[in-house]
């Protein structure tokens, strides 16, 4: 039967695509690049979308870290640039609050969200699996359209004049319920939460299509357990996707009724002005469950992908296996099943029953447990490997350690008693920009110089990119280290200006390194796009497995074709990590090589 | 035995991927109202304001309606495996018009609840707000299902028959009526879906409006 059955595949394969690899479409410049259903080319679109949105919000953290460095000071030229956001040549205190919130959801749901799994996921998904395309190529190019209105219309917001969404990324009503309470909570407001809507519909477009195409459109031979870590993190963090931002949809739909039919799910006993308002019975903590079931596993959403990346980059740069692949693959597993039952440790200090924060502590600090046997195999991957100092391991092994610091502070944090003292300081932003935000952002890094030559066909400079890597690692720590003892010294996070407490005037020069510290290493991600276009267009042309690689991505043709290979689909014999085999004469054994008769004989017993 | 392979291995998309998609989005709108729900749960057990009312009687009878067009759709979906255009047409029509129904009598059943003085907006107590919000949100959906389930009516008028499985088998997705197929069956699975959906709600409405 099983037989019969890849005999009948083949067949269809081989009628079906002979056909379709000398077939050329005439294709205009419009259905090739712009409203295009190749994978690929969706990919390409997440990832340059991305890339303008990471420059708007890393744009606006100088902003406010020059407000935060030099708070005394007048910047007349900033006023000349933004206009009504400075008033005499300082930052005006709306515009602070509006520019953190837009910071953090730009780079958490446009850049870290919808730019990262939308590029990896489209281009790795099909071509790592052996598939001609996604399951849906239809749903695909919508996600990403959906995802683009939804940024058009938080683009648009920046521009009104009351200002864009100012309650923080995490939206809290009263707050953002009430259009009185701040100039921000007005139309900001509303654009944010139509955007965000729009922006949930395209992740779960997107996310629906990977799974189904995972589970569904893998070559012959390609079983789950010899699929690369790469689609089992996308895998797992699409399956977050659809479980959690439903729920965000629940909670946003009743937000809107709050803000606009007047409703009092979230208000209650509110006075504003001195003027006792109408609204009773609403519960604010409520919104919180709602917006932290899934704004805990978007945290996960954010780093696994990251995650995976890096343990294909690790193995293939290092010329080794990876060290425990099927304990990668339950360690996400785990890492999955948790990160759902750890949400209300972001809710400590609202006033949550102590014994239910005790119960959420515990969970939380068992997600130490996978994450720890995550880098104890990527630290063992490379330990005694041949190591390829390339642009992709360093951010690879840069992600590791950013991973490790962060994490570790996850522990304190995770803990009910130490939140009393930390939670809504300095050591909370340093402790979540450098687990999730820098993590991640390496793990991109990372992989667009490793999948670079697959998207584009051609090398990027790598003097440039280790210049890069170099300015962004120590920048980095440069700019979140020093966040911890503020933190600790109880300087609270999201405040305008410190000059009120006398106590934090000891900080005053830690604020301005810090300060100097992210507008270069903001300069240096201009560095990179530089060579990021400068390289699709002049950089030297990619041989066809540039690293010499496992994965199937490397045996599809350099220019990229509609359909990803000419012919028949390569066929997967072995896992994706046989590096530097004894015995065998390259360093690496390609998955569509068939097995040995060796390794046959092995195989038997 | 290669049902399976044509069914999973087409060119571009294939059914086996589709029919899964409809299941993935299946379960995220279970998330939706599974938040919806769990969020009237803890509001209510959390004490405070909360306005006692009871359920429409007329969402009896549109529960009523919702059932009998899975029924309906049943009817038509048999008919088109044996082939009887006349029956499909039929089967698929009257679930429309169910349907319609269904979305008539929640509407009829909200102005019930007005003229009980339970409002949605301007309401400052979050019970009756949550019922509105939870039951429209829900009907919503039922009308994006209904805008398919026109199409899919107004095609059986035209289209008749669609493929048996044998057809379905070595046809399917290079042929229109294969691809007519396919949106049906995922059809089907949303409206039987909206009809479960419903039946949910209203149980758990029914049992937990009071207290």
């Amino acid at each position: 039967m099983e037989t019969l059955h890849t005999v009948t595949e083949q067949h269809a394969h081989a009628t079906a695509h002979g056909h379709d690899g000398g077939h050329h479409h005439t294709e205009t410049f419009i259905s090739k690049y712009i409203f295009s259903l190749d994978h690929k080319t969706i990919g390409k679109q997440f990832l340059i979308t991305g890339m303008v949105w990471a420059v708007i919000g890393g744009l606006f953290s100088v902003l406010f870290r020059i407000q935060l460095g030099w708070p005394d000071e007048t910047f007349p030229f900033l006023e000349r640039m933004f206009g009504a956001w400075y008033t005499d040549g300082k930052l005006n205190p709306e515009a602070y609050y509006s520019l953190i919130t837009m910071h953090g959801t730009i780079m958490v749901f446009f850049v870290l969200t919808a730019s990262l799994s939308g590029t990896f996921a489209n281009v790795l998904i099909p071509l790592q699996l052996g598939a001609r395309d996604m399951a849906s190529p239809l749903m695909n190019a919508l996600s990403y359209w959906f995802f683009v209105i939804s940024g058009i219309i938080m683009f648009s917001s920046l521009f009104l004049p009351t200002g864009a969404a100012s309650a923080g990324w995490t939206i809290y009503p009263p707050l953002s319920a009430l259009p009185q309470t701040s100039p921000g909570s007005g139309d900001g407001m509303t654009l944010w939460l139509i955007s965000m809507v729009l922006f949930v519909v395209s992740t779960l477009l997107g996310g629906l299509n990977y799974v189904s195409t995972i589970l569904n459109m893998r070559t012959k031979g390609m079983s789950l357990f010899k699929m690369p870590l790469t689609v089992w993190a996308l895998f797992f963090t699409a399956i977050i996707g659809i479980l959690s931002f439903p729920v965000l949809v629940s909670g946003v739909v009743l937000l809107i009724f709050d803000r606009t039919l007047g409703t009092s799910f979230y208000l209650s006993h509110i006075v504003i002005g001195g003027v006792p308002q109408p609204y009773a019975g609403g519960s604010p903590i409520l919104f919180q469950h709602l917006f932290w079931f899934l704004g805990h596993p978007e945290v996960y959403i954010v780093i696994l992908p990251a995650m995976g990346m890096v343990s294909e980059i690790l193995a293939v740069h290092a010329r080794k296996p990876i060290f425990g692949y099927k304990a990668m693959i339950f360690s996400i597993l785990g890492i999955t099943i948790l990160g759902f039952i750890v949400w209300a440790h972001h809710m400590f200090m609202a006033g949550i029953n102590p014994f239910l924060g005790s119960v959420f502590t515990f969970f939380t600090l068992l997600i130490a447990i996978p994450s720890a046997v995550k880098v104890f195999n990527w630290i063992t991957t490379i330990w005694k490997g041949n190591l390829h100092i390339t642009a992709p391991f360093l951010f690879a092994v840069g992600f590791v350690s950013m991973f490790i610091s962060g994490g570790l502070t996850g522990i304190w944090l995770g803990n009910s008693t130490i939140d009393i003292q930390l939670h809504d300081t300095y050591f909370v932003v340093a402790h979540f920009h450098i687990v999730m935000g820098i993590a991640a952002f390496f793990g991109m890094f990372a992989g667009i110089y490793h999948w670079f030559p697959r998207m584009f066909g051609r090398m990027m400079n790598t003097n440039l990119a280790y210049i890069h890597f170099a300015i962004t690692f120590i920048g980095s720590y440069l700019i979140f280290w020093p966040m911890h003892f503020q933190g600790l010294a109880g300087v609270p996070r999201r405040y305008y200006t410190n000059n009120n407490f006398e106590i934090f005037a000891v900080f005053n020069g830690m604020n301005k390194v810090i300060s100097i510290a992210a507008i270069i290493v903001f300069l240096a991600q201009l560095l990179f796009l530089v060579n990021f276009f400068w390289s699709i267009f002049k950089g030297k042309k990619s041989s066809q497995n540039p690293w010499n690689a496992n994965t199937l991505e490397w045996t599809s043709p350099v220019e990229g074709i509609h359909g990803n290979w000419h012919g028949d689909i390569p066929e997967v014999h072995r896992w994706a990590y046989d590096y530097s085999r004894p015995g065998n004469e390259s360093d690496f054994i390609p998955q569509n090589f068939p097995l040995t008769e060796k390794e046959k004989t092995e195989a038997d017993h | 035995m290669s049902l399976s392979v044509t069914y999973n291995k087409t060119k571009f998309g294939n059914q086996g991927a589709q029919r899964f998609t409809m299941w993935m989005a299946i379960v995220s709108i279970m998330m939706t109202f599974g938040g919806f729900t769990s969020a009237f749960i803890v509001r209510k057990g959390a004490g405070g304001a909360w306005s006692s009312f009871t359920m429409p009687s007329i969402f009896n009878v549109s529960t009523l309606m919702i059932l009998l067009s899975s029924m309906s759709l049943i009817v038509a979906h048999i008919s088109n495996k044996k082939g009887n255009k006349i029956m499909t047409a039929v089967g698929l029509f009257t679930t429309t018009f169910l349907g319609i129904l269904f979305c008539a009598f929640q509407v009829t059943g909200w102005s019930q609840l007005t003229n009980q003085g339970i409002y949605l907006s301007y309401n400052p107590n979050p019970a009756g707000p949550f019922f509105y919000v939870i039951t429209a949100f829900h009907a919503l959906h039922v009308i994006c299902g209904l805008l398919f389930m026109i199409v899919a009516t107004t095609r059986s008028l035209f289209k008749l028959r669609q493929p048996t499985s044998t057809e379905i088998i070595t046809e399917l997705e290079n042929t229109e009526k294969g691809r007519f197929a396919i949106r049906t069956d995922l059809l089907s699975m949303y409206w039987h879906f909206m009809g479960l959906l419903w039946l949910y709600l209203f149980i758990f409405l029914s049992l937990n409006l009071n207290h």
